[in-house]
């Protein structure tokens, strides 16, 4: 038995104070800046071809992080490291104070749609339901508290309409918003996406813009890349400009500047 | 008909009907995962591989059973996840890694085979015999079939997201590699428990037709598996009945039979068939 609390909860705990000490969405509790995402001295290579060097970030809840470098410069294998997909060679990825080594539930990995085969015979809300695999697991049944949980994820996705119909039937914005959900079932903290905006067109675009601020404002972080360079600022607070090595990272306004990004996509 | 009676009051016969029953379930379950890994092709070129395992283990250890289907086994697992070990060490993709083992390997098998004067046999292995499987080679399939549709069933959730996306499974946490070899295996079992039934030319129908005929009737991944099973099992039952009247070679006829289930799938499937498109535009 816990002892009851001698304090009723301040007021303190229901609402942000600060940046540093806020109340986010998951656990519902305060957490004094603890929810930083730390990129240390990244480096990956695929066989002999060295992709990522010594790549460092650092974030925390409630922003969004966009990844902008030409092609090839590594923004996939960033991506996929991050999400636990693609080993490093060195460096290490820190979350909330702990190393990360492999997956987490707390991480969702959203791939580029292209890479999706839309045709695969599973329904808008089969795959949301996937997002529940990793309390479920191979045999778990899904209670109530899962069905609720995946109810609420379709939902806030406006997907509630479509959650019966196969997922290849869907518009380019509707396939992104399925799979954010399926990070919503999952109760991701951190939303990794691989070019979420190709593709889509405008008003899916400014949607799914509308959509991350909303991630954002409840406390999810959000890292994606993104090739289109007229809207970075429009959507992210803060942009790492990659050439295998990071050439700039920082808050939007600070970073986002002609010289760096002639820097990141020049001919050197 | 009366024929057919005394026919199929022979053991053999009844044998053979319990072998196309199982043998056709067996592969029509496993045929989901070829059609949703779209990998029925590559499947075609793993069939031809059992060949030169065969041969080779004749050479060594005579001609028996055990020596053919562990010849077999052993001969896909070593293109099949050589071609796996090739193209993720070198510049070569998987494709073109099998392409390059089986043809070589086919080769080699039948120069071997011709070699040891085993031409008849050969033609059996080529284009199957069901009606002359015998005790081992039934426990054989049994076992395959039994232990197949378990171990399908029982990682059904991972397998589903890893048959989906393999990277979105890996982030959640699905054991990717073990699916990814234990699918492979499981496959070639598969392939080896019909090479005496269709023989491993024909076995590539067995195992995409069924899936590929549910395909078109269902939405729902896991319906091609259990369907998939249960269409298998229908077509090679049918074939059964058909090929001793009509003086049929059993292993084609099984094949032709699916074939014709999938093209009746494709023109009434009540949610994508044919004929309701032709009457909807009407």
């Amino acid at each position: 038995m816990k002892p009851a609390p001698s304090d009723p909860p301040s007021a303190s705990l229901l609402e942000p104070t600060s940046a540093d000490d806020h109340v986010c969405w998951g656990g519902g509790q305060r957490h004094p800046a603890s929810h930083e995402l730390w990129v240390k001295d990244l480096s990956v290579s695929y066989r002999e071809t060295r992709a990522l060097e010594q790549v460092n970030l650092h974030s925390r809840c409630g922003r969004s992080v966009a990844l902008v470098g030409p092609n090839g410069a590594g923004k996939s294998t960033l991506i996929k490291t991050m999400a636990g997909i693609v080993k490093p060679d060195s460096g290490e990825i820190l979350w909330r104070g702990r190393r990360l080594d492999g997956t987490s539930r707390e991480i969702a990995y959203l791939p580029q749609r292209s890479e999706v085969d839309w045709l695969f015979p599973v329904t808008v809300r089969g795959l949301v339901e996937m997002g529940r695999y990793p309390v479920v697991g191979w045999w778990g049944a899904y209670r109530r508290h899962d069905k609720d949980i995946v109810d609420r994820a379709l939902e806030t996705m406006q997907l509630t309409d479509l959650q019966n119909r196969q997922i290849g039937a869907l518009s380019g914005g509707q396939q992104q918003r399925t799979f954010i959900a399926r990070a919503l079932a999952q109760e991701a903290h951190v939303l990794i996406l691989d070019e979420p905006f190709t593709g889509l067109d405008k008003p899916a675009q400014e949607q799914l813009c509308q959509l991350f601020g909303e991630l954002t404002a409840e406390g999810r972080l959000l890292v994606a890349s993104h090739h289109e360079l007229g809207s970075v600022a429009a959507i992210f607070d803060e942009v790492l400009l990659l050439r295998r090595h990071v050439v700039a990272f920082g808050p939007v306004e600070e970073v986002f500047t002609p010289a760096n990004i002639e820097e990141t996509f020049g001919t050197v | 008909m009366s024929d057919f009676t005394e026919f199929f009051h022979q053991p053999i016969a009844r044998r053979a009907l319990l072998a196309c029953v199982m043998i056709g379930f067996g592969n029509g379950y496993v045929s989901a995962l070829v059609v949703l890994r779209r990998s029925s092709l590559k499947m075609g070129t793993i069939s031809h591989s059992l060949l030169p395992g065969i041969a080779v283990a004749v050479l060594f250890f005579g001609l028996t059973q055990w020596s053919v289907l562990g010849g077999a086994a052993i001969a896909a697992l070593l293109v099949g996840l050589g071609s796996l070990f090739l193209s993720r060490t070198s510049r070569l993709d998987q494709e073109t890694a099998l392409g390059v083992l089986y043809t070589a390997s086919f080769a080699a098998g039948m120069l071997i085979l011709r070699t040891l004067g085993l031409q008849q046999k050969l033609d059996e292995w080529l284009f199957g015999s069901i009606v002359g499987m015998n005790d081992s080679d039934m426990w054989i399939a049994y076992g395959i079939t039994f232990g197949t549709v378990l171990f399908l069933t029982t990682l059904m959730r991972p397998l589903l997201i890893f048959l989906f996306e393999p990277n979105v499974a890996q982030s959640l946490g699905v054991p990717v590699r073990l699916l990814n070899y234990g699918v492979f295996a499981v496959v070639i079992l598969v392939l080896v428990s019909s090479l005496q039934a269709v023989g491993c030319i024909l076995s590539v129908g067995l195992l995409t037709i069924p899936a590929a005929t549910m395909r078109l009737l269902t939405n729902d991944a896991r319906w091609m598996f259990w369907g998939g099973g249960l269409i298998g099992a229908l077509g090679a039952t049918v074939a059964f009945f058909l090929a001793y009247p009509l003086d049929w070679d059993i292993s084609s006829t099984i094949i032709v039979v699916l074939g014709l289930f999938a093209l009746l799938a494709y023109l009434f499937s009540p949610s994508q068939g044919l004929l309701l498109r032709w009457v909807r535009e009407r």
